[in-house]
């Protein structure tokens, strides 16, 4: 079947953890089903202070995937609903697995970016969702702007997490409709640093190379090349675990 | 791999690096030249408090130029203070910086706290302004007050209530240090309301800036939701606990 999108993911433990020996707190969460009818695209960054945010973060990417696409009706017509119902889901998976790792909730903070997709009749629809810092881009018109902003707080090593008590008031939410030669880029703030200028909140132009790649290559081969620069170059600008989500629809 | 999959730097952005700003308060009133009366004889320290003073700074700003990464992360601005307070040296990178040099402010005399920590205050706001002016992120400021005494007026009170909200809204970090037995640690305990101020042991203040020197870095790698603990153990070896 010729590929109506194509979805790569990679991600690279920071400088600062493998010299430190800890884990990579960054978790990247891919899919695509067999009859591409529909995708999952997400990242989540782990906060930096908790010993089980890394866990935290493969829950939250693990698991919201599948809480958008059993209600992704629903979701997609009311996004305000959706936010809480979409909250206590996630709360719920993190505080079972706090009670049963006896931590407490906190130590699983993580950021949480993502993009779901699904296929209806001859339209595709996709829902996005963003808490705390990293960025979410969208590929239209042969362009790239910045969709959804880092959240920080104002000093540098601060943001907002899932676990956080002010996480709905932080958690935003984007839908439409997917048409060819169209796509979203998720990006920890890690990778960030390298795709994004802070000072005039531009996009690098690596930015566009990469929703070129997805139009000539097979995205396994993506995923690779995606791995092999945030490991060899993306890695070298920043401290911090680097991960990167891409889903992009095809040209007619 | 095929060459047209490589991201070259010049597709790439570079964001400055995230700045910690450090602002040290530093008395330089008279009875920091080491000279007091015991009876009616006049004794000398030796080496002179502000000549020990001198050299922990010197040391301070050695170490954190020799840091990877905190050489390109820290900022620093030194206020000094007797009844007066001056700018010694204003907020900018340490790379080229000519490390200042204390002077005891005779002419003067006095010991206004106050005064010396709402000029701390402003320079740390101007700084901040600047930061986001210019896109650059930072960390939480932190401020060093160092005394010896006790104040000779009341500015401290009206500032205190300032520095406090900063502390607890998490704006600001703040490290009271006694010099001395004569250092009010009641005053010092309205700049410092989450823990107890610190008292230097004896003129051990190249074991505190060294100290200091270390948490600069630490926190200039440190990431995003990343608490920074203090090195308590490290505090042992330049404070009386």
């Amino acid at each position: 079947m010729h590929p109506k999108f194509k979805i790569a993911s990679a991600v690279v433990i920071g400088r600062n953890h493998e010299s430190k020996g800890i884990p990579l707190q960054d978790k990247v969460f891919s899919f695509r089903s067999k009859n591409q009818k529909e995708a999952i695209i997400t990242i989540a960054d782990g906060a930096g202070s908790c010993a089980y945010s890394h866990i935290g973060a493969e829950i939250v990417t693990s698991k919201i995937g599948n809480i958008i696409l059993n209600n992704f009706e629903n979701i997609f017509e009311d996004l305000d609903w959706a936010k809480s119902f979409i909250y206590e889901k996630l709360f719920k998976f993190l505080q079972e697995s706090a009670l049963s790792k006896n931590v407490n909730l906190n130590e699983l903070a993580s950021t949480l970016l993502f993009l779901i997709v699904k296929k209806k009749r001859k339209e595709i629809e996709y829902i996005a969702g963003h808490i705390g810092d990293g960025l979410i881009v969208k590929y239209e018109n042969g362009d790239v702007n910045v969709l959804s902003y880092p959240d920080n707080n104002e000093f540098s090593n601060c943001t907002f997490f899932v676990t956080s008590n002010d996480a709905l008031k932080h958690f935003r939410m984007y839908r439409g409709k997917l048409t060819n030669d169209e796509g979203f880029m998720l990006i920890s703030d890690g990778t960030a640093e390298s795709l994004y200028k802070k000072v005039d909140k531009s996009l690098a132009p690596a930015c566009k190379l990469i929703f070129k790649w997805c139009d000539s290559y097979r995205q396994n081969t993506v995923s690779k090349v995606l791995k092999s620069n945030l490991q060899n170059i993306f890695r070298l600008n920043t401290f911090d675990d680097c991960s990167i989500a891409v889903l992009k629809s095809m040209k007619k | 791999m095929n060459d047209n999959l490589i991201i070259r730097q010049k597709d790439l952005i570079e964001n400055p690096t995230p700045r910690v700003a450090v602002c040290l308060v530093l008395d330089c009133s008279p009875s920091m030249g080491g000279e007091g009366y015991y009876g009616s004889v006049i004794q000398q320290t030796n080496p002179r408090p502000i000549d020990a003073l001198n050299e922990g700074v010197r040391c301070f700003f050695a170490a954190v130029k020799e840091d990877e990464i905190a050489k390109y992360s820290a900022e620093m601005a030194v206020v000094s203070f007797s009844g007066k307070a001056e700018i010694v040296l204003d907020f900018q990178s340490i790379e080229n910086v000519n490390i200042p040099i204390l002077e005891l402010e005779m002419k003067h005399g006095g010991t206004s706290i106050g005064k010396a920590v709402k000029l701390a205050l402003e320079l740390l706001d101007k700084r901040k302004n600047e930061y986001k002016e210019a896109g650059v992120d930072y960390y939480q400021p932190w401020l060093v007050l160092m005394t010896d005494g006790q104040p000779t007026d009341n500015t401290h009170e009206a500032i205190s209530k300032t520095i406090q909200e900063l502390i607890n809204t998490k704006k600001l970090t703040v490290f009271p240090i006694a010099i001395g037995d004569d250092a009010d640690m009641d005053v010092l305990s309205i700049f410092s309301p989450k823990r107890t101020p610190l008292k230097l042991k004896g003129l051990k203040f190249n074991e505190f800036f060294e100290w200091l020197s270390q948490s600069v870095s630490t926190t200039s790698q440190s990431m995003p939701g990343e608490d920074i603990p203090l090195d308590k153990e490290g505090i042992k070896g330049w404070a009386e606990l």
